[in-house]
């Protein structure tokens, strides 16, 4: 099998001549199979560290005004309802934006398309040291919350610089560590704020002032990437083009897919009560302690800074806890672990609301903090197993149909850590394009595509660019926007009415999980059907008969193989097919 | 054996966490209704300044004096009509700027409350002074940090305990008299103005120059 034959055949020019060296051990792709924290090497820890930095980056410009709002909102003469607008404007933004970035990195790449984002919206948090009014003001916070949509194409780099068995954790570590930005710019802010005063500014000139160290952070993180970074392991993106087809057409049938299954809809409702209300909290929860408990500044400052900085561990730690749960329960454990940790969240949060002391008010917060990021990661490890269309994730923009008349086919499907790479040049008069599709996947539950077009190659992990991480990724914004337009807008509820209601909102809005069924694993209340529904019953019912004749599917029969683990402990997880014979269609 | 000596003081400390949850210290908690008002207090910018009351129709223009620049002369004793011997447990006062209400609305956090050490309506000191029985008087420049709205002067009495037991103000019960406004500086400066608008250019050309170059580069290797 001429893996590396064929690789050289189509990869970038240079790998031609001279193989490379890499710092870290890669696979046949060249993406690193270890991941090593302290290491700046190129390509792959150093596009790590680049992402994570520059995704830290946009936290923290778009969290940047709520710790300073106590001088803000005097300087500026808001009142509780412009306040209550600015923050919902902050994370609305990005809703929008998160979907444009998807397509942005199919066409450009990561590297251009988020610093193109985060490019464009540095003007939004320099900006901000202008603003004179209400309307500016939520101006500013609403262009700046565009930059978050970098999380997509942190994603997305991650993913091609790292192979399966570890891209998890890359993608875990660099959403989570982008998230502290949160925390930290309530630290940042004030610190910088009273260093400028000391100086000798009025106050109100201080903020603004200290809003050029966001900014700076900002751009300068967005010129590191364009200089250190590249795209691939083997060089930069140079573009997918497309062969002519509409992309809508795609579009509208990834999309019926998607939102046909309810299971989306259930999780982006609950992700938007687990991340939505993190992002919201991150918007009051400073000026919450500044105000009720007489604080200055920077105190409250500080405490509001645990709250963002507990994702350091709690994400990943809500992850690790899903396949605990897996391990041991199968499907069933990790829907019961998600409900568990987040309704005992919504909890906290109502005690947080009722408590009276600074002190005890501090310590529930940061229990609260805990387990509602907890939930975050523990969405995503149900999020995998809802749907496998693989035109979920197609990065190419073409329809199956196009793919296959360009000389695609499904390949091969193998083992993990092994694919087969089978192609078949077409015979397009234009250019010498040559298409493949490899089928990866291992055993637990990370598989991705990766498509090769035209000498460049990328892959993604689907568990961040599906259809249905997209909808609750989503989620999780609309989430935000909701919650502070019900309890922290205005002056109908005070801060800490609005944030007992929002813990029982949490709750409630946590029950829905109880009604997610997989027929094949069951649900919370209810075994596997009792008319026994496989794995492959499940993923394989996506594919319409048409597509079925054609192959699409086939690399869903191998996931819902490998997926046998979600049944519980009682069951041999790990299923390795033979690796010899795989029929091609 | 080491585990038992443990229980009694970790259960105090639970015990000590669960009463502080919702344990408010407040001893002395004075309520404004309490006070009496016996003091007369009046604030008016000082004369000659560029700022007037005037009555146009309906509306009543506040006068509005400028942050930083302007000062207001705050004149404060005890109301004559009251007996003598009111002002024996006074030892200080301290004047203070409160908001008017339409400057209260919708920002909790200039709301009034009965309960003097929660409540937020003065929250700016123009002057502390030893309580005397002859009128007061003191000319103060508004401060740069006050903010943009409308306010009233008010002084409090305090007792030898540090206890408010009597005010005055320079406005009626309703606080609809007597208002003025107070203009704050904005905080911006041309050279923030300058710089802002710069650096946002420069982000935005320098991620035109990037792509320009990558094109460049990318057509030239292609070329090769």
């Amino acid at each position: 099998m001429e893996v590396e034959g064929t690789l050289t055949a189509t990869s970038l020019d240079q790998s031609k001549s001279n193989p490379q060296k890499f710092a870290l051990p890669v696979d046949s792709e060249h993406k690193a199979t270890e991941f090593r924290l302290f290491s700046i090497a190129k390509p792959h820890m150093r596009a790590f560290h680049l992402s994570w930095v520059s995704f830290f980056s946009c936290f923290v410009s778009s969290f940047a005004a709520p710790p300073l709002i106590p001088i803000i909102r005097d300087n500026l003469n808001l009142t509780a309802t412009d306040i209550g607008n600015a923050g919902i404007a902050s994370v609305s933004g990005a809703v929008f934006a998160r979907v444009v970035m998807g397509s942005a990195c199919d066409l450009f790449g990561p590297r251009l398309a988020s610093t193109a984002l985060i490019l464009i919206t540095a003007p939004a948090v320099y900006f901000t040291s202008i603003a004179n009014d209400a309307i500016s003001f939520l101006l500013v916070r609403f262009f700046t919350g565009f930059s978050l949509a970098t999380f997509v194409s942190t994603q997305f780099w991650m993913s091609s610089m790292f192979s399966p068995p570890i891209v998890g954790a890359a993608n875990g570590v660099a959403a989570g560590w982008g998230n502290l930005g949160g925390g930290a710019t309530q630290l940042i802010m004030p610190l910088v704020f009273s260093l400028i005063r000391d100086i000798g500014a009025a106050k109100f000139t201080a903020w603004r002032v200290a809003f050029f160290v966001p900014a700076l952070f900002q751009m300068l993180s967005a010129f590191a990437i364009l200089i250190f970074g590249q795209d691939t392991p083997d060089g930069n993106f140079r573009g997918l083009e497309k062969s002519g087809d509409k992309p809508k057409d795609k579009f509208s049938s990834v999309f019926h897919h998607g939102v046909t299954n309810y299971r989306g809809w259930i999780l982006a409702l609950t992700y938007g009560y687990c991340f939505g209300v993190e992002l919201a909290v991150d918007n009051i929860i400073a000026e919450y302690f500044y105000d009720r408990f007489n604080l200055k500044l920077h105190t409250a400052g500080i405490i509001a800074a645990t709250f963002g900085l507990a994702n350091v561990v709690s994400r990943p730690a809500g992850g690790i806890l899903s396949d605990a749960m897996a391990k041991r329960f199968g499907m069933r454990g990790r829907l019961w672990g998600l409900w568990v940790v987040q309704t005992l969240g919504g909890v906290l949060c109502v005690v947080l609301g009722q408590v009276g002391s600074l002190s005890a008010s501090i310590a529930v917060m940061i229990l609260f903090s805990f387990f509602v990021q907890a939930a975050c990661g523990l969405t995503f490890g149900v999020v995998p197993f809802v749907s496998r269309r693989m035109d979920a994730f197609n990065p190419t923009g073409l329809d199956p149909e196009t793919l296959i008349q360009g000389g695609a086919h499904p390949v091969g499907l193998t083992t993990p850590n092994e694919r087969r790479v089978e192609s078949q040049p077409n015979h397009s008069r234009k250019r010498n394009r040559t298409i493949e599709l490899f089928n990866t996947y291992r055993a637990s539950s990370c598989p991705y595509h990766g498509y090769v077009v035209e000498k460049r190659w990328h892959v993604r992990d689907p568990r961040s660019l599906g259809v249905i991480s997209g909808m609750t990724g989503g989620g999780g914004n609309v989430g935000a926007v909701l919650t502070q337009l019900i309890f922290f807008k205005g002056s109908r509820y005070s801060k800490e009415t609005g944030i007992t209601l929002m813990g029982i909102m949490i709750i409630c809005c946590t029950l829905p999980i109880t009604l997610i069924y997989f027929p094949q694993w069951g649900g919370m209340f209810c075994g596997p059907a009792k008319k026994k529904v496989t794995e492959e019953d499940y993923y394989l019912s996506e594919w319409s008969s048409k597509e079925k004749e054609k192959g699409f599917h086939l690399a869903s029969i191998k996931f819902a193989e490998n997926s046998r683990s979600e049944r519980g402990g009682k069951v041999d997880s790990v299923t390795r097919p033979d690796e010899t014979s795989q029929p091609n269609v | 054996m080491a585990k038992r000596g443990l229980v009694y003081p970790a259960s105090l400390l639970l015990l000590l966490l669960l009463l502080s949850c919702f344990a408010e210290i407040s001893f002395g908690k004075v309520l404004f209704s309490s006070l009496k008002r016996t003091l007369v207090v009046t604030a008016s910018p000082k004369e000659g300044q560029a700022s007037i009351i005037r009555a146009t129709s309906n509306v009543i223009e506040f006068a509005v004096l400028k942050a930083g620049e302007d000062k207001i002369t705050v004149n404060w004793g005890l109301n004559k009509t009251f007996p003598a011997g009111t002002d024996s447990a006074y030892k200080t006062i301290k004047v203070k700027l409160c908001y008017a209400p339409i400057s209260q609305e919708d920002r909790a956090w200039r709301k009034t409350k009965e309960d003097l050490s929660k409540d937020k309506t003065c929250q700016f000191k123009i002057v502390s002074r030893a309580y005397t029985a002859s009128d007061q008087s003191f000319e103060w420049t508004v401060e740069r940090y006050v903010p943009l709205a409308t306010y009233f002067v008010r002084a409090y009495a305090y007792d030898a305990n540090d206890d408010p037991v009597a005010y005055g103000q320079s406005t009626d019960g309703k606080k609809t008299t007597n208002l003025f406004d107070i203009k704050a500086i904005t905080g911006r400066h041309a050279s923030l103005d300058i710089a802002s608008i710069c650096f946002s250019a420069f982000s935005v050309v320098s991620l035109f120059g990037f792509f320009y170059a990558e094109k460049r580069r990318a057509k030239s290797s292609q070329q090769k």
